[in-house]
């Protein structure tokens, strides 16, 4: 099979038809993709690979899920990846919180510094296309998107108001939208 | 965005839900917003499809065991991979030259860090009157997107490499001019989750985290100074999540 000649949208039928061939092609075209955000949110091979294996598996296991009019196969993929990968991160976050406040046999109200840091930290790594944002909106874009917080979460990190930083959010998403072709 | 009729507020939640950065508590009424508007979505997807734009598209496939593991649980046989394998096409490098990420990043991007250690590496790198980064080229095997990205920007103009080592452990950094950069192999010892390897730049401005390593490190990518502007590179151990300032122990130094 000629890969090339295949569209996304052509081998996903074809997956959902149980054709292995069409579906190990999706992996040798999005794969690479898929394990690169995987990494750059959780800043773990192991755990990055993980998620690559549970997108594929649930692509070949409910196929039908995606639907072209809702974006193209390889958002379809990243935002299962992302998705994946921030509760990863939530969950990890939670879990060293827990075992903090265990250890310390004292309350704690929100998640430390080092959490913060280590989710603004891991967001090191991005295309130019974000870079031609302001800091003022790609640094709260980045740690939502890279650093897996939520707009709460940035807030506290930045020392902004909440709507402050959803505004900020908002503004920058359509300016990148804008920059990739999109309406802004 | 196109869709007419939604208020500001909606909007910037719509916006939040794209980036998955709605708490728990907030997507559901946004779903519930989604299901009830389904035009609402072009906002969603808009987005989705922006972020996505950020994720280079031209990346060799992820490594074979990653492949070996979902046919395992797919239950596709070997014949299956076989045929399928035959297919395969490994792209050449001339297809991959998709620059690597030149943002910058660092939501902490001016803090700048001083406290133990720190003062005498940074005194003993302004001591330092010639900066002599080794040009060498990173030897990084192919496979993993991460390592394809360091090898381009090992060959880019500029770039350099250095190693970091002390005590019987390495660590090979590649730096290009823009600020990139990737810790391609050490052998640093893996460390318990709860602590994290973290990297630091020392530039005339003073000594910036560089980025946060984790407790097994592999190919990791990191955005620091241009690499003309650092003149010493330190690896410490610290707590997970990483710090703002240095409180643990220098583990590995380049151009000390």
């Amino acid at each position: 099979m000629n890969d090339e000649a295949l569209t996304d949208d052509e081998l996903v039928r074809r997956t959902s038809a149980g054709d292995r061939t069409a579906f190990r092609m999706v992996y040798e075209r999005h794969s690479g993709s898929v394990l690169a955000l995987a990494k750059r949110v959780l800043r773990n091979q192991h755990l990055a690979e993980e998620v690559t294996q549970d997108v594929f598996v649930q692509l070949w296991n409910d196929p039908d899920r995606y639907d072209p009019s809702r974006g193209s196969l390889r958002t379809f993929l990243l935002t299962m990846t992302h998705g994946k990968s921030v509760d990863s991160v939530r969950s990890e976050t939670s879990r060293r919180a827990r075992e903090e406040r265990e250890a310390r046999l004292v309350p704690v109200v929100t998640g430390g510094v080092d959490d913060d840091v280590e989710r603004s930290s891991e967001a090191d790594m991005v295309r130019s296309a974000l870079t031609d944002l302001s800091s003022e909106q790609r640094d709260p874009i980045e740690l939502a998107y890279f650093g897996g917080q939520t707009y709460r979460e940035v807030a506290q990190t930045l020392g902004l108001p909440e709507g402050t930083v959803k505004s900020r959010i908002r503004i920058g998403m359509a300016t990148l939208a804008k920059s990739m072709g999109s309406p802004a | 965005m196109s869709v007419e009729g939604v208020d500001e507020q909606l909007r910037e939640d719509l916006v939040l839900y794209a980036l998955d950065a709605l708490p728990a508590s907030e997507s559901a009424a946004i779903e519930r917003a989604l299901s009830e508007r389904p035009e609402l979505w072009q906002i969603v997807i808009e987005n989705r499809e922006a972020l996505a734009s950020t994720t280079p598209a031209s990346l060799p496939p992820a490594p074979d065991r990653v492949w070996d593991n979902i046919a395992s649980a797919i239950g596709l046989d070997d014949g299956d991979a076989e045929v399928v394998a035959a297919d395969r096409r490994i792209e050449s490098d001339a297809n991959h030259r998709e620059a690597p990420s030149s943002g910058n990043v660092a939501p902490f991007p001016s803090q700048r860090i001083a406290s133990g250690w720190m003062w005498k590496v940074a005194v003993a790198a302004s001591v330092a009157a010639v900066v002599s980064f080794g040009l060498g080229r990173a030897s990084v095997g192919g496979g993993d997107p991460l390592e394809t990205l360091a090898k381009q920007v090992a060959e880019s103009p500029g770039s350099v490499t250095a190693t970091l080592e002390a005590d019987g452990v390495a660590a090979q950094i590649v730096l290009a001019e823009s600020g990139e950069g990737f810790l391609l192999t050490d052998n640093l010892p893996a460390l318990d989750p709860s602590r994290t390897y973290q990297l630091w730049a020392v530039t005339a401005g003073g000594v910036t985290s560089a980025g946060v390593l984790g407790s097994d490190p592999g190919v990791v990518a990191f955005h620091t100074a241009r690499a003309h502007e650092v003149e010493a590179l330190v690896i410490t151990e610290e707590n997970a999540g990483g710090v703002v300032t240095s409180e643990g122990t220098v583990v590995a130094t380049w151009g000390v």
